[in-house]
């Protein structure tokens, strides 16, 4: 047993030995293919202008009078969270997860669960409570059934979807489908 | 030689026979006069009967007044067949001589309260007897009266059937030495006043109501249909459906023996032309004429054929819906237009200025409203209003949703023949609206418009050839801030629910298409895209950021914007570059030149590597997107080349956003 190690040990030190009374081999660091440098870079713009969130009656155009002017409502106040609403619907929508129906509101067709899925479904709920409140309020001053006006809105909404955005659309036996705006 | 007694019988005798013939004349004379006292009802039913044998006339009372007058009272001839009264008198006083009635002379007649009724029976009353029983010595026996008067009569037209308009009229004459003859050439002057005629047609109602019209005219010129002149003073003439009843009739009536006309003088006669299209408001205009020597119907012709022009200032059409709402305003309308044209409800011009067009929901509904109506009008065969020449200068389109104005910059004129006003969804295809050539600066939107001209129409129902450039507006450049397109065309409609535009021209070595809808809702949403291709990214990241950041190469993006009046909502951007090219942030060129000599080597170099590692970039392939709402948003842009890829992210936080959080999730992901 210990014979064995010690010509082990022999064998060993006789290669460095051997290896050390050659010459020092050179180390090419130049490669054939150019070096790929991926980089990823992130700006961060912050606003600081005041957002007033009063209405806010708007600038006159030409061609309108005073008397015509009217204020903006108070549901489009750009509230804070009004605006990281917009911004996260507007998130979900290029995601393919929600999508405008015909009656006027957003509906979620894919719930991405976990915490984007709760997100996701509170700004549905608030988004639609708005709308559902504008709605009733133009059927008041229209003296129009709520479900027409509804039916309006669900028909701007399809209008003002960008490309690729879900729609729900009334096929020609009167089923609802979903499509995507071309 | 006779004895003086018996010579004085002699000379008696011519005296005693003079007596006897005075006292026999005498007699004779107080007979006569007994007889017409006490037998005068008797005479003068019997003369009436002569002279009217087909009328049943009653008479109240017949008296002698004085030795040569006869008073007849509460005179009434009736129709014989019908026993409808034709004609009444309170009183008819008929003065004479006695040595005169042989050569049938009256000194005079005074008709009193004399009422006449001209309806179906009137001619056959007043027809004289042509039987076989007068003689032509009887019909040679001509009545002269020295003077024929009358303070106070009316005369009604009734019942006649078209073309014979209904006719009610007050009137007064005194005539002197009236022969009743064809053979009086003496002027008489008829007087006449308050004239109301009407029209018994389809649609009756009111078609004159003259204030005063006198009347000069011969017996003799009578029987050859001819009037020496009429004089009319004041009143109304009412061009309508009544009126055109009346022509229209008169026209298609058997032809009679024209009558003329020696002078025919009108003043201050106003017209008033009723019925117009849209629910407009009756015409007033006041007519002056003179005309001479014409016939009655060249008369009626030389008055409807002159052209009559009014103005009309600050005509608004409101809202069906809502009537605090324009939907057209005409600060000034010329209306050119002849008599007969208004009878064929043909209107010659319209000349506007300065109309502005409120287009909306309320327009439409307006015109709806009007096409409507003319739907139903057209199942009743009524004929529809229309005007051989519309023109309009210097319009302006508002767009108008609900309370919401805003008008749109530019002027707009057109022309359009043979317009039916009926049928106002026709002239919306047919009109086109002629856009001259303007700049157009407009600063709160840092926008300028070079050479703007062209043509916009409204397509109702929305037109399917909205691409077709036939229709377009052009625009020698457009200038958003610092960035411009050059050689555009705009093709806008208009329809019920929006205004839809689309538009496309020449940008940076590329060609840019785009469109938006303005919809007719409360808050004026709109949406809007605008695509490119080929587009040279060099100009336009050196507009961007001179001198600090560059990539070459042709861009082709898309971006889609959502807005409400000048508010942005959302947008998304996509873009892509169409082949390869190079990314330069110039800006970092100060950074490595900033580098401190006093820098360790080692630290020095890796900066400067780190930097040219971004400065320079050679890409085969770029794009990413980009989104905004709510006042954030993120964009995204990713270059990938032979040297590795080159990813940047930029966040737009909301305004007052706690501290850098990035707010919301990150579905999405960089490309």
């Amino acid at each position: 047993m210990n014979d064995s190690c010690d010509s082990r040990l022999w064998i060993a030190l006789g290669t460095l030995l051997v290896l050390g009374g050659c010459s020092t081999p050179s180390v090419n660091l130049a490669t054939t293919e150019p070096i790929k440098v991926d980089i990823n870079m992130r700006l961060d713009v912050y606003q600081h202008s005041t957002v007033n969130t009063t209405p806010v009656a708007p600038k006159p155009t030409p061609g309108a009078s005073a008397a015509t002017a009217s204020p903006t409502p108070v549901s489009d106040a750009p509230t804070l969270a009004s605006q990281n609403r917009s911004a996260l619907i507007q998130k979900f929508k290029m995601s393919g997860n929600l999508g405008e129906a015909v009656d006027g509101l957003l509906v979620v067709r894919v719930d991405p669960g976990g915490l984007d899925g709760s997100q996701l479904r509170e700004a549905v709920r608030e988004e639609n409570a708005v709308r559902m409140n504008e709605m009733q309020r133009l059927s008041d001053e229209q003296k129009l059934p709520l479900p027409t006006i509804q039916k309006q809105q669900g028909t701007l909404n399809t209008d003002r979807a960008f490309k690729g955005e879900w729609i729900q659309t009334t096929r020609a036996d009167g089923d609802l489908a979903w499509t995507q705006k071309p | 030689m006779k004895s003086g007694p018996a010579l004085r019988r002699r000379r008696r005798w011519p005296r005693r026979l003079f007596w006897l013939s005075f006292l026999t004349g005498l007699m004779a004379s107080l007979a006569g006069i007994a007889a017409l006292v006490i037998y005068a009802r008797a005479i003068t039913l019997y003369f009436v009967h002569q002279a009217l044998p087909q009328a049943n006339v009653q008479i109240g009372s017949v008296a002698m007044t004085n030795w040569t007058t006869v008073r007849a009272e509460r005179v009434a001839v009736l129709d014989s067949k019908a026993g409808v009264r034709v004609a009444s008198l309170d009183a008819i006083d008929i003065e004479f001589r006695p040595w005169n009635l042989v050569t049938r002379r009256l000194a005079a007649i005074r008709l009193t309260n004399l009422e006449a009724v001209i309806g179906p029976g009137f001619t056959e009353t007043f027809t004289p007897n042509r039987s076989g029983t007068q003689t032509s010595a009887a019909e040679s026996a001509v009545w002269t009266v020295d003077r024929l008067q009358c303070d106070y009569g009316v005369l009604q037209i009734s019942e006649l059937g078209l073309p014979a308009p209904g006719v009610i009229l007050n009137f007064a004459f005194d005539w002197r030495d009236i022969r009743f003859s064809g053979t009086d050439k003496q002027l008489r002057e008829l007087t006449i006043w308050g004239l109301n005629a009407s029209s018994p047609g389809a649609h009756p109602g009111p078609v004159a109501d003259l204030d005063l019209v006198s009347l000069s005219f011969s017996l003799e010129g009578l029987s050859r249909r001819v009037v020496d002149a009429i004089s009319v003073r004041g009143g109304t003439l009412i061009i309508g459906d009544s009126l055109q009843d009346l022509v229209a009739a008169e026209e298609k009536a058997p032809p009679s023996k024209p009558w003329s006309v020696g002078a025919l003088a009108l003043r201050d006669v106003e017209v008033r032309i009723a019925n117009l299209p849209g629910n407009a408001p009756d015409i007033r205009l006041t007519i002056n004429t003179d005309l001479q020597n014409i016939g009655m119907s060249d008369a009626g012709q030389a008055l409807r054929n002159e052209v009559h022009e009014i103005v009309i200032t600050d005509f608004d059409v409101f809202s069906p819906r809502n009537p605090t709402r324009k939907v057209i305003a005409l600060p000034s309308t010329t209306i050119s237009f002849t008599l007969a044209g208004l009878l064929r409800q043909q209107i010659d011009q319209i000349r506007v200025v300065r109309p502005r067009l409120y287009v909306g929901e309320d327009l439409f509904w307006y015109m709806d409203q009007t096409q409507g109506t003319n739907s139903t009008a057209n199942q009743t065969e009524e004929k529809a209003w229309s005007v051989s020449n519309l023109v309009v200068y210097y319009g302006t389109v508002v767009l108008a949703a609900g309370d919401e104005r805003v008008g749109l910059p530019l002027n707009f004129e057109t022309t359009a023949q043979n317009v039916d006003l009926g049928n106002l969804a026709a002239l919306r295809l047919r009109a086109t609206l002629n856009v001259p050539s303007q700049d157009i600066d407009l600063p709160d939107y840092h926008l300028d418009l070079v050479d703007l001209n062209g043509e916009m129409r409204f397509a109702y129902p929305r037109d399917k050839m909205v691409n077709n450039l036939v229709n377009t507006l052009r625009l020698d450049q457009l200038r958003w801030r610092q960035f411009h397109a050059d050689d555009l065309w705009m093709a806008v409609t208009f329809d019920l629910n929006q205004v839809h535009c689309e538009f496309g021209g020449k940008t940076y070595s590329g060609y840019l298409q785009g469109g938006f809808d303005f919809f007719f809702l409360p808050g004026s949403p709109w949406t809007g895209w605008v695509s490119a291709s080929g587009v040279d990214c060099r100009r336009l990241t050196d507009i961007l950021a001179p001198q600090n950041f560059r990539i070459t190469g042709p861009l082709r993006f898309l971006v889609e914007v959502n807005g409400r009046t000048r508010v942005i909502e959302r947008v998304r951007a996509t873009y892509e570059m169409e082949s390869g090219g190079k990314m330069e942030i110039s800006k970092l060129e100060e950074l490595l030149k900033a580098i401190p000599g006093t820098w360790p080597a080692i630290k020095a170099s890796a900066t400067r590597v780190a930097v040219e590692t971004v400065k320079d970039f050679s890409y085969t392939s770029a794009g990413g997107n980009a989104w905004y709402a709510g006042n954030q948003g993120q964009l995204f842009l990713k270059l990938a080349g032979p040297d590795g890829e080159r990813n940047f992210v930029v966040d737009l936080h909301p305004p007052n956003a706690p501290g850098s959080q990035n707010t919301g999730t990150r579905p999405n992901s960089p490309p």
